[in-house]
């Protein structure tokens, strides 16, 4: 009986292992659920990674997030600084057959920042427009109220839906389905709530025929569950790998594991502006002055910690280390700042320098279910901190409430994770240390710092732009208003004969799954 | 017999009041969901337009009050997250839940009861001891990890079950369900073992226990005196008896197993009420928390009534308080 049972699992797994590799079906696994299909409705990734199957940009974001053409062939800035000219394709039509026009861009920039009951809209990605004026049905000029260099990338990320869809139509009517029609490579099936959608090839696509015949999307929120799908065959590729399996799973030769640097950049913010910071005191209790604002107690912590060994033990390899705000390769990468040199003794002596050679008791933040080994990393730097002298209490929480506290600023210094939305540093240096933004937790301050940054970004020069982006990031960098410390690594896992290329924008898309 | 489900009614608006009392407290306490929804990139006005649309620039007890006379009228409001009214979200997800935990319960009496039954009436034989040995280890390996084994084995290594999801759905006689499917079935099979496995050690613990008792009550051994065969003794006179207290704890666990499945909704990406709720509570969504509540709470007092209806129906010494008078 036993015999005969295996007898027939084998011969139904040799049936499902034989199928062929470029069979066109496709079934992917991703962690998170969407909140919406609207493709409009949330700037959250995991609605934005499933809107990309169905829906294209003007500008389309590539692996390394620089911008390529999408529904826009070609763009450029006009001679007016503040009007930029776009040329859009001929011949693309929606899923339901109408024609794409240039009235349907305007439409969707219109829409963007008034969706109906929307919690967080895309609209910082076009609040530098002030007006979209249709020329014909495929050029398009937008004017911006200020000069803005960074307006193909900031579009990149805004789905294109078709004008007919009303500015009215409360997001819900897209999750059943009656609203998804969009010019991209997929078009929707099925949604099951917290289960699946499925997309089908859309035939008449306009990038060329697409490269499955119907793409599966489920969601499996637990790691372990995620990769034994992959395992036992029941999907084809996962995202997010949990970083304890990547190893093992890249052993693994019926497995191919693809893993790449993301625009995710993990810092710790410093309170350097109150006078009495909320979580210092003297060894023995005492009140003393904020030592933060001492630029040369700052450099001795951003020397006491040891990236090196973050990367390697924490991060168990899956990260970059990081001294600045963009990644080598992203927009506003500054190749002349070096990466701080892990130095205890210098780092003592620069504490005895300013005063606290005997130290100071500390206590540090950080969430413990948002990023990647978040407590763990904060275990860490509590450690290399200590060594430096200073008596380090760390304290971890989920990330309900945590943003809400940092913005109060109620935490001295505390772990943050940011991924750049344009790919290039100015979406983080910009919101993070301006003077007086809200997500500036620290409250730096640096009129010269303010001056470069906001000149970066009115200007459609775009070698004026990078220069005074790198001139930003050294100025900002010297002063260590913030610690980073690496980039985020993403891995996808895919089945024999597969292989995911990694986006940094960390998007699972079914067009990035290649036959190998 | 009106009167007594009209109070238990009146019951379940009090514990609905306490708990969404309680629930509007401590979300306050952790902090504003706003924080949590807009995206980081948000500025300043899109947060306070935010707060606004979501009625949390009122006071508390403001948002409280206006909430309760929703409530009164039947609307649950919207969740933060989805923007979709919280009854549906929570209401799309329950068939899910309900055919699990029912799948689940039967596995574990099918298994549970005649185990029970043979522990308790042979307990000195070596089959019983080992019965009673293995159930603890159902009790004590932790459901996680004991889901993630399951999978690994029936999935991974032997491949006879899919790993995870709910399969195929099918709707017959107007009620959508997998377990119309093959394919349905399939994917039920491992997630709902691993959910009954500790409700089958509590069932056999219980029935055996309770059989001991009762099969050295005078009445049994009356029965045996008299001459009556032993199957009558041990499917009438015993196992009617065990019935009670049976109802009792599977009616119980049956309550907590749809309001508490998360771990194994979680780890099987079953996508019932455990996984939404979990979400819901990291993101402080509170309408979606209330609206599950609310749910369970009724789902509760449902199975209650109903097991006590069960009870005097069993047990004609059992009568319900207020049907006195009446009857």
């Amino acid at each position: 009986m036993n015999r005969f049972k295996q007898a027939i699992i084998g011969i139904a797994l040799s049936s499902t292992l034989s199928s062929p590799v470029w069979a066109a079906d496709l079934m992917i696994a991703v962690a998170t659920e969407p909140r919406s299909l609207h493709p409009l409705a949330q700037a959250l990734n995991s609605n934005h990674e499933l809107a990309k199957h169905a829906f294209n940009s003007l500008v389309e974001p590539s692996a390394k997030h620089s911008p390529t053409p999408g529904l826009a062939e070609s763009w450029r800035a006009t001679d007016d600084p503040l009007v930029w000219e776009f040329k859009l394709r001929k011949g693309v039509k929606f899923h339901n057959g109408t024609p794409f026009t240039a009235e349907d861009v305007a439409f969707t920039y219109e829409l963007v920042p008034n969706v109906p009951n929307s919690p967080s809209t895309y609209k910082r990605r076009t609040n530098k427009i002030a007006k979209v004026v249709v020329v014909d049905d495929h050029t398009l000029h937008i004017h911006t109220k200020t000069p803005y260099p960074l307006l193909p990338r900031s579009l990149s990320s805004v789905p294109i839906v078709s004008h007919t869809v009303g500015l009215e139509t409360d997001p819900t009517e897209f999750n059943n389905g009656n609203m998804l029609f969009g010019t991209g490579p997929y078009k929707f099936v099925e949604f099951v709530a917290g289960d699946h959608i499925t997309y089908t090839a859309n035939k008449d696509y306009w990038g060329g025929k697409p490269k499955w015949d119907n793409v599966t999307i489920r969601w499996i929120t637990s790691g372990p569950a995620r990769v034994a799908a992959l395992l036992s065959g029941d999907v084809d590729m996962i995202a997010s790998v949990p970083t304890i399996d990547v190893a093992n799973l890249d052993a693994n030769t019926d497995i191919n594991v693809s893993c790449d640097q993301t625009s995710r950049l993990m810092y710790w913010s410093l309170d350097v502006s109150s006078e009495f910071a909320d979580h210092i005191t003297a060894k023995d209790g005492s009140q003393i002055k904020n030592p933060l604002r001492d630029l040369r107690v700052r450099q001795a912590f951003s020397i006491a910690i040891d990236r090196d060994a973050i990367v390697d033990e924490v991060m168990t390899g899956l990260a970059v280390p990081a001294n600045q705000i963009a990644g080598e390769g992203f927009g506003g990468h500054n190749t002349n700042i070096p990466m701080p040199e892990y130095d205890v003794g210098k780092a003592k002596a620069l504490l005895a320098e300013a005063g606290y050679g005997d130290g100071f008791k500390l206590t540090i933040h950080a969430t413990n279910n948002r990023y990647i080994n978040d407590a763990k990393q904060a275990q860490a730097i509590g450690q290399m901190l200590s060594r430096i002298g200073i008596d380090v209490e760390v304290v971890t929480q989920p990330v309900s409430g945590y943003y809400g506290k940092l913005r109060k600023h109620e935490m001295t210094m505390a772990l943050i994770g940011w991924a750049s939305a344009t790919g290039e540093a100015s979406s983080i240096l910009r919101p993070a240390l301006s003077k007086g933004v809200r997500n500036n937790y620290g409250r730096w301050e640096h009129p010269k710092f303010n001056e470069l940054i906001e000149g970066a970004l009115s200007t459609v020069d775009m070698e004026k732009y990078d220069r005074l982006l790198q001139e930003a990031t050294a100025v900002a960098m010297a002063d260590v208003p913030i610690i980073p410390t690496h980039f985020q690594v993403a891995c996808w896992a895919a089945r024999k004969g597969l292989e995911y290329t990694p986006r940094a924008d960390e998007s699972t898309l079914a067009e990035y799954l290649n036959t190998k | 017999m009106t009167l007594y489900i009209f109070r238990r009614f009146l019951q379940s608006i009090g514990v609905i009041f306490i708990v969404t009392a309680l629930v509007f407290v401590g979300i306050y306490v952790i902090g504003n969901p706003v924080d949590i929804l807009v995206s980081t990139e948000a500025d300043q006005e899109q947060f306070d337009r935010m707060v606004k649309i979501l009625g949390l620039d009122k006071p508390l007890w403001e948002q409280f009050l206006v909430y309760l006379s929703k409530l009164a009228q039947g609307d649950l409001g919207r969740s933060f997250a989805f923007s979709e009214p919280a009854l549906k979200l929570v209401l799309q997800r329950m068939p899910a839940t309900i055919e699990l935990v029912t799948v689940a319960m039967l596995m574990a009496l099918i298994l549970g009861i005649p185990l029970g039954m043979y522990a308790g009436l042979h307990p000195e034989k070596a089959v019983s001891k080992t019965i009673m040995g293995a159930s603890i280890v159902g009790v004590s390996i932790p459901n996680f990890w004991q889901g993630i084994m399951l999978i690994f084995v029936l999935a991974v290594s032997l491949a006879w079950l899919p790993s995870g999801g709910r399969g195929e759905i099918k709707t017959v006689l107007g009620i959508t369900s997998s377990l119309w499917t093959a394919d349905g079935w399939s994917h039920i099979i491992t997630p709902a073992i691993n959910l009954a496995l500790a409700q089958c050690t509590l069932i056999i613990r219980l029935i055996r226990a309770n059989v001991r008792e009762i099969a050295l009550l005078d009445y049994v051994k009356f029965a045996r005196a008299k001459g009556l065969r032993r199957n009558r003794v041990v499917y009438v006179h015993i196992f009617k008896n065990t019935l009670v207290i049976l109802i009792t704890v599977v009616g119980l666990q049956f309550g907590s197993l749809i309001a508490y499945s998360v771990v194994t909704e979680t780890i099987f990406s079953w996508p019932g009420m455990g996984k939404l709720i979990i979400d819901s509570v990291y993101i402080l969504d509170r309408p979606v928390i209330l609206a599950y509540l609310v749910i369970v709470v009724f789902l509760f007092v449902t199975i209650n009534l109903i097991v006590d209806l069960l009870y005097s129906v069993i047990d004609p010494r059992i009568r319900l308080d207020g049907d006195q008078g009446s009857s």
